[in-house]
């Protein structure tokens, strides 16, 4: 097989695994492309507070099912010693928190992490549901029909037919409906007797429409945090042409859920229910924070058990995950120098020495960096041809320069500490086994070829440093090559069709310029 | 003036010059197997392989090899009048020392400098150790006769010893030059530092421009005198030697190094996988051309003077 053939298919096949990946993650784990942006997480809280009774406690309540619109980051329990467990009842998610021996004032607090997410899809509800309806008698089941019958008269379909129940519910002036709420017109009242008509009293009736209630609390965004926030209630009812849910509010009869409602709870079941215990109250709470739109889609990408997340730098120990940052930015300063080198022809002292300076100078800072690198050098020039004179071999030598180059180091950073200059102490992070071969070099082309020619090595070296810090510190690339390593299967595959370019380096047109100018 | 470097990168490529990527992707990659290297780069393997293919180098009078053979140095170079201390893997000329005679108990070096018995001893060290060579690896020191170079070019150098660079391709010499030293340089005939390299003609053997610098001149520039018209003696001779130095290396883009002994003739002094362009600007001429005629060439089963006569003959 021909060599470009191979070199071809393997690049092929580099870039094809990267970009399989990074549209993966993209599109499927939803792992932003731009660094920059965060958005709302909304901590909810329920804190459920009793009296135990000094037996065994096992206290039931609902928590925020799965609901589309809104994505769960995390969920956590605190209680002191209390057993926790989450189980699904019909479309709602209850938790069971149970201890073997309780007394006195018991608080238990559940918290989810939450976030605004247009895209994330609800798990589709249950069709059937078990709604109690009550039987009307007498009075009342004169005044449901008649209310019954003037509605549907009015009525196209299920949705107005809803709206009408709920507006001659609302109206004061209406008979019926003053007799079917028993003059109650708190807006529970009217909610669940609008389901019980929509369902349809006594089955022999009615228009056997699915209803149910739905409770829960707006996410505002005007408010940090609010505490002891009453549950809504609004009605759900089914449209079974389409198998969709319309929400109403029964105190102004008009569709649609607000904007960010947090369904808590589907249905008129109890939300909280608690055995060994009294005066038990359920109360809720939320706070809102911004968050780094990374943040918040790596953790629910990890939620999603995504293998590619599973084995992902993101699961790493926060330590090892910061040095990889670092790393991960080595084949982009290696791609620069690649660049630098074939195609400019910039001479640096080391292939790859620019771009561990350029590493260090992440740590101080571009200007601090070069500052300090220059000195360091300039210092451990002045050993190196110091001990010179002392006729060492080499190895014991570059030992001794070695050495230098560290307490240079160590005493720029103490000075520059009590100097105030904070620059001074990242000063570590400096590569110094490089810098000692860079000054070893250095000296051998200072005597050997020349002051300048060494010199003007070191500024080659210098500048390609900067470049490729400039590249390397870019905050986009870190992000694209941190949330998408694979990424760097794209760099190689760059780097080996570079291979490939025999053309002149930049350099080389100012080199042989003479040989074209008589023509 | 606005430069186009697509335009001028089009005007090199169609006069023919070589480029620092191809050389290497295209030559030297494609030409020179890494086996062979060492024979190369290695001075003390090319002396014995140029010594079995009966091609003339300068004698080697001693090589030290471990740093215990340092103290002994006094006793065996008491032999010889003049040396050149030479690092055996050393590269562009580094680390070469020329001894032209004594001054008492001391060395005498080309420059007028005098070197000291323990300052020569310093040197060998370092020799040893690496310091000269690719990748510091621990080196051989070889000591040999100093080359009492041909006074063609006395006028036209500095100090050092003049050699002559062919770029021999495939066996087939395919450009020439001579390097000049200068002050600049040393005394050294090392283009990197200053040295003047001078195109000579492949057929006559006559030089004509300089570069130095990668900067065409007509004059030395210590001495003043005109660098063009001077005639190597023994061209063709001169050529086919070089020629021969393809068989006993197998290196397809070899540069070698030759100088003219006074005494001697032609000597091989070293050679180069990795041989420089800046050949081309002496020249004025692009090796490309050149190199592709050979290309054209290479299933044809030729002696070097078989090779040296069809490259006359271009």
């Amino acid at each position: 097989m021909h060599y470009k053939t191979h070199l071809a298919i393997l690049t092929f096949i580099l870039t094809g695994i990267a970009l399989w990946m990074f549209i993966y993650k993209v599109m499927f784990l939803s792992l932003p492309l731009f660094p920059f942006g965060s958005s709302t997480v909304w901590t909810v809280e329920a804190r459920v507070n009793f009296i135990a009774d000094g037996q065994p406690v096992k206290a039931s309540f609902s928590i925020p099912p799965n609901q589309a619109g809104f994505a769960r980051i995390n969920q956590d329990f605190v209680s002191r010693n209390y057993g926790s467990s989450v189980a699904s009842s019909g479309d709602n998610r209850v938790a069971t928190m149970t201890i073997r021996r309780a007394s006195d004032i018991q608080s238990l607090y559940y918290r989810a992490q939450l976030y605004v997410d247009p895209e994330h899809l609800a798990p589709s509800l249950s069709t059937q549901i078990n709604t109690n309806r009550a039987d009307y008698e007498g009075a009342k089941l004169t005044a449901a029909e008649t209310l019954i019958s003037n509605v549907r008269e009015s009525s196209a379909d299920s949705l107005t037919f809803a709206i009408e129940i709920i507006k001659t519910l609302l109206d004061t002036n209406d008979g019926n409906a003053a007799v079917l709420l028993d003059r109650n017109y708190s807006t529970e009242n009217i909610a669940k007797t609008a389901v019980n008509l929509l369902l349809g009293p006594n089955k022999a009736f009615g228009p056997n429409i699915t209803a149910r209630l739905v409770y829960g609390f707006q996410l505002t965004d005007d408010v940090q945090s609010r505490r002891n926030i009453p549950l809504s209630i609004y009605l759900a009812i089914r449209d079974s042409s389409n198998n969709t849910w319309n929400y109403l509010n029964p105190e102004t009869a008009t569709q649609g859920l607000p904007q960010d409602f947090l369904i808590w709870q589907y249905g008129d079941r109890p939300l909280l229910s608690v055995e060994g215990g009294n005066n038990a109250n359920i109360t809720f709470s939320f706070t809102q924070r911004l968050q780094n739109t990374l943040d918040i889609a790596q953790e629910a990408a990890i939620q999603k058990k995504s293998p590619l997340m599973t084995y992902s730098l993101f699961n790493l120990p926060l330590p090892t995950q910061i040095v990889y940052q670092i790393l991960i930015m080595i084949p982009l300063g290696a791609l620069v120098i690649l660049l630098l080198r074939s195609f400019i022809g910039l001479k640096t002292f080391g292939t790859f020495m620019p771009v561990l300076i350029a590493l260090s100078f992440r740590e101080t800072n571009l200007l601090a960096g070069l500052v300090m690198f220059t000195v360091i050098v300039c210092l451990g020039l002045s050993v190196r041809f110091y001990l010179d004179k002392l006729k060492l071999l080499m190895i014991p030598r570059l030992s001794a320069v070695l050495s230098s180059v560290v307490v240079i180091m160590i005493l720029i950073s103490i000075f520059s500490y009590h100097l105030g200059f904070s620059h001074g102490l990242s000063i570590a992070l400096f590569p110094m086994v490089i810098i000692t071969m860079t000054i070893e070099r250095m000296s051998i082309v200072w005597e050997e070829r020349s002051a300048w020619e060494a010199i003007q090595q070191a500024i080659g070296s210098m500048v390609a440093a900067v470049i490729a810090y400039l590249v390397m510190s870019n905050t986009y690339a870190e992000h694209m090559l941190f949330v998408f390593p694979e990424l760097i299967f794209v760099l190689v595959s760059i780097m080996l069709w570079l291979g490939h370019y025999h053309g002149y380096r930049l350099t080389e047109l100012y080199r042989f310029k003479d040989l074209i100018k008589d023509k | 003036m606005l430069i186009n470097p697509f335009k001028i990168a089009k005007q090199l490529r169609e006069f023919g010059v070589l480029g620092m990527n191809q050389r290497n992707a295209e030559f030297i990659q494609m030409y020179n197997p890494r086996k062979f290297y060492q024979r190369v780069d290695n001075k003390l393997i090319s002396k014995r392989l140029a010594i079995a293919a009966d091609i003339a180098v300068p004698e080697l009078y001693h090589t030290v090899e471990i740093e215990h053979q340092v103290p002994k140095l006094r006793k065996i170079l008491n032999n010889y009048d003049s040396f050149v201390v030479k690092p055996a893997q050393g590269c562009g000329g580094d680390g070469i020392i020329v001894i032209v005679g004594r001054r008492g108990e001391h060395y005498l070096r080309a420059d007028g400098t005098i070197l000291t018995q323990s300052e020569l001893n310093f040197h060998v060290s370092n020799i040893l150790s690496g310091m000269y060579s690719l990748g510091g690896h621990p080196d051989h020191a070889m000591f040999e006769y100093r080359v009492e170079f041909d006074p063609i070019f006395k006028d036209i150098s500095y100090q050092g010893v003049p050699d002559i660079r062919v770029i021999v391709f495939q066996g087939y010499p395919v450009m020439a030059m001579a390097r000049l030293p200068t002050r600049q340089s040393q005394g050294k005939a090392n283009l990197h530092q200053g040295a003047v390299g001078v195109g000579i003609d492949l057929k006559t053997g006559i030089t004509h421009t300089g570069v130095q610098h990668d900067e065409i001149v007509h004059i030395h520039p210590d001495t003043a005198n005109p660098i063009a018209g001077v005639q190597i003696p023994n061209w063709d001779n001169l050529l086919r030697f070089c020629a021969s130095c393809y068989d006993l290396t197998e290196l397809g883009y070899l540069g070698v190094d030759v100088v003219l002994d006074e005494h001697k003739g032609p000597l091989m002094l070293e050679l180069n996988a990795r041989p420089g362009l800046a050949i081309q600007i002496a020249n004025q001429q692009g090796l490309l051309t050149r190199l592709e005629k050979v290309k054209t060439q290479l299933d044809s089963k030729r002696n070097a003077s078989e090779r040296c006569a069809y490259v006359l003959e271009l």
